[in-house]
């Protein structure tokens, strides 16, 4: 029930902070639409559109601190605070789906409303 | 006596058998003192003087009875030992700052609501250790940024190491004092926190237990003390601010009754920190009756009441005054002027977020979220409207706010709000004398601040520290309305200071219990200027108990019992 209580917690601060997150990670969004453009010279749409979700993801994906207050993985690092590599793997596989099902909503939203 | 020569202003001190009283007076220019108690029974008296080892004695009295009791105290010879009866402010000598805005943000932060540096205090810990004791500090709503509390960490971890401290205070005798006697009632337990005290139409104190949603009566006639429960309200433990880690077995309450002002039909109106309300108590029937100012209003805290009846209290995290009506029983709430974009994210954001954060009960989700760290705000995001007073001259209404160093008039009339900088930080409970002169204590600064209505000029003092590197975190003051003396706490050194405007001199009294930490400041019709001692946690006080505490500085009548 704790562990729980503790998943959750986290799970509504990294909602309530995704706004700062996104803030955080424009550098690699920006990263990710130049290799977007670039890159569909020679690769296919989908494996494209999962790639640049990736470089985005890499912007965004939070570590903690002992406030449990998110800031990328990148931000982290540059402030040379320890991150375990467990960890890191999953928060940036995690931010990775959740971006690319994030893009794909906007996307269709965008299509649909012209 | 040391050896032969008088001590004067040693302090001696009865305790009652049950120790729930204790009765202080100070020993003159020859060393002589007359101690009148109207406890009886095994008493303990004991002389204590600063650099002088505690003497004490156990004597058997009847009701009625003298006693002669002579001490000689021996000189501290041990350095540790002289170190540990030194008070706090000596101790935080040996905390050494890099940074000036690190230190500014622990003197206002981390002696908030306690002492540092007190027995309790300054135990010797690790870096680490010391990092989860400021997390949980700043779960306790100190407000400070990452490097900031980086830097009080190892300041601390460094600082506190278990040496003894050098004694370099100065006291200096001064006969004013002679006369004074100091009467402390105990009240409640060791997780007691009676924030304010007020003394009621009937000369007795009543206090607002802050933890326990108690209102506490002493009847300084008998000494009796007498607990009053507040009604229960469909809040959880700790209130709006329930998904906060208030301090542990202190905060069991949900109301929270932080400051208490009484009106001419007799009522106390008390606020409820933790409720968003207002309460009325009346002494006599001893009913209360709730108000609820909506829960987006956040942390109600000092009370005052103008000549109308009209209720004024400052509503301190969402940067609000508020005005309540108790005829037609209607608030009208006031926001204050924001201080940029972030105290607006404050006034907007944070009772959302305290709403969300009680989803997670006492998990501290707030300090996830906090603009206060992420936007490298610290204390300033939340300007903090604190203390409030009516000016007796012109019933207009004016408040301090602590966290960015402002005054405000609000015209009650028409409620247009103007604002003023102080040139000293950390303007905390303001009150007025009967000229219409403001009096603000400065926090951050241990100064005290005239503000003259008419002109709008300030004036500063600085406080008589015990030695040039020591400083005091003035919480509190009140001006006496018959002789116009200002009456300050100190906080950090066990004194209470009284300025006097005429000659801008201050008349400083030492206080017998360690770690004393004084709020709102009362006078009675018989002299005495009273408060609560209400360190945060109340054990931390020596003796582990909180008290009501009053100083008479012209002494008590009273019979005579013990006398040398």
């Amino acid at each position: 029930m704790d562990s729980l209580q503790t998943f959750f917690i986290y799970a509504v601060i990294t909602i309530l902070m995704a706004p700062l997150l996104v803030v955080y990670g424009i550098p690699f969004i920006v990263a990710a639409k130049v290799f977007d453009h670039f890159a569909q010279l020679w690769m296919k749409d989908s494996t494209r559109f999962i790639a640049s979700c990736g470089i985005a993801s890499l912007g965004i994906a939070p570590a903690y601190d002992m406030y449990r207050a998110p800031l990328p993985i990148y931000t982290h690092l540059m402030g040379d605070d320890s991150v375990g590599t467990g960890f890191m793997l999953a928060s940036f596989l995690v931010t990775w789906l959740i971006v690319v099902v994030q893009v794909k909503q906007i996307t269709h939203l965008l299509h649909r409303n012209g | 006596m040391d050896q032969g020569k008088p001590l004067p202003g040693a302090m001696v001190t009865a305790f009652s058998a049950d120790k729930q009283r204790r009765e202080t007076v100070y020993a003159d220019a020859a060393g002589r003192y007359t101690l009148s108690v109207d406890f009886a029974g095994k008493l303990t008296v004991r002389a204590r003087a600063p650099y002088f080892k505690d003497a004490s004695t156990e004597m058997d009295l009847p009701l009625i009875a003298n006693r002669t009791q002579a001490f000689v105290l021996q000189q501290h010879s041990v350095a540790a030992e002289l170190s540990e009866s030194l008070p706090a402010s000596a101790h935080l000598t040996a905390l050494s700052f890099g940074s000036q805005s690190s230190r500014e943000a622990f003197i206002s932060q981390c002696n908030y609501c306690h002492q540092v540096g007190n027995t309790l205090t300054r135990t010797p810990r690790t870096e680490s250790a010391w990092r989860d004791t400021v997390l949980r500090m700043e779960g306790y709503f100190a407000m400070l940024t990452n490097k900031e509390a980086s830097d009080i960490t190892q300041v601390l971890s460094k600082g506190f190491d278990g040496q003894p401290v050098q004694a370099v205070q100065k006291l200096e005798w001064d006969a004013r004092i002679a006369p004074a006697k100091i009467k402390e009632w105990v009240a409640g337990d060791a997780m007691t926190f009676i924030h304010d005290a007020d003394v009621g139409e009937d000369e007795d104190l009543y206090g607002a237990d802050e933890g326990h949603d108690v209102i506490w009566h002493l009847d300084r006639k008998t000494g009796k003390v007498t607990e009053y429960k507040e009604p229960d309200i469909d809040l959880p433990e700790g209130g709006v601010f329930a998904g906060v880690q208030l301090p542990i077995g202190v905060f069991t309450g949900k109301h929270g009754p932080h400051s208490m002002a009484q009106a001419k039909d007799g009522k106390f109106w008390v606020t409820n920190a933790l409720s968003s309300s207002i309460t009325s108590f009346d002494p006599v029937s001893k009913q209360f009756k709730l108000y609820e100012m909506g829960r987006t209003h956040l942390y109600p805290h000092t009370i005052r009441i103008d000549k109308e009846g009209i209720i004024w209290f400052t509503i301190v995290a969402s940067n609000e005054v508020g005005r309540f009506d108790p005829k037609t029983e209607k608030f009208t709430i006031l926001h204050l002027p924001e201080e940029g974009f972030w105290s607006g994210v404050s006034h907007y954001l944070f009772p959302w977020i305290l709403k969300i954060g009680a989803w997670f009960p006492k998990m501290n989700l707030h300090m996830g979220v906090n603009h206060a760290k992420w936007a490298f705000q610290g204390r300033s995001a939340f300007p903090f409207p604190y203390g409030i007073d009516v000016n007796p001259v012109d019933g207009s209404i004016w408040y301090a706010k602590l966290n960015v160093h402002k005054i405000g008039r609000i015209d009650p009339k028409t409620q247009e709000v103007t604002e003023f900088d102080t040139p000293l930080k950390g303007p905390r409970r303001l009150r007025f004398d009967a000229k219409g002169n403001l009096w603000i204590p400065a926090f951050d600064e241990s100064g005290l601040m005239k503000f003259d209505t008419q002109t709008k000029r300030f004036e500063s003092f600085k406080l008589p520290l015990l030695a040039h590197n020591e400083y005091e975190v003035p919480y509190a003051l009140n001006v006496h309305p018959k002789t116009g003396d200002v009456w300050i706490t100190s906080n950090m050194s066990d004194r209470i200071f009284r300025f006097l405007p005429e000659t801008k001199q201050f008349v400083t009294y030492a206080l017998p219990t360690r770690v004393t930490w004084l709020r709102d400041m009362v006078f009675t019709k018989d002299n005495a200027v009273c408060s609560s001692s209400s360190n945060l946690p109340a054990y931390g006080i020596e003796g582990g108990l909180a008290s009501f505490i009053c100083l008479y500085p012209d002494g008590e009548p009273a019979p005579v019992l013990a006398q040398k």
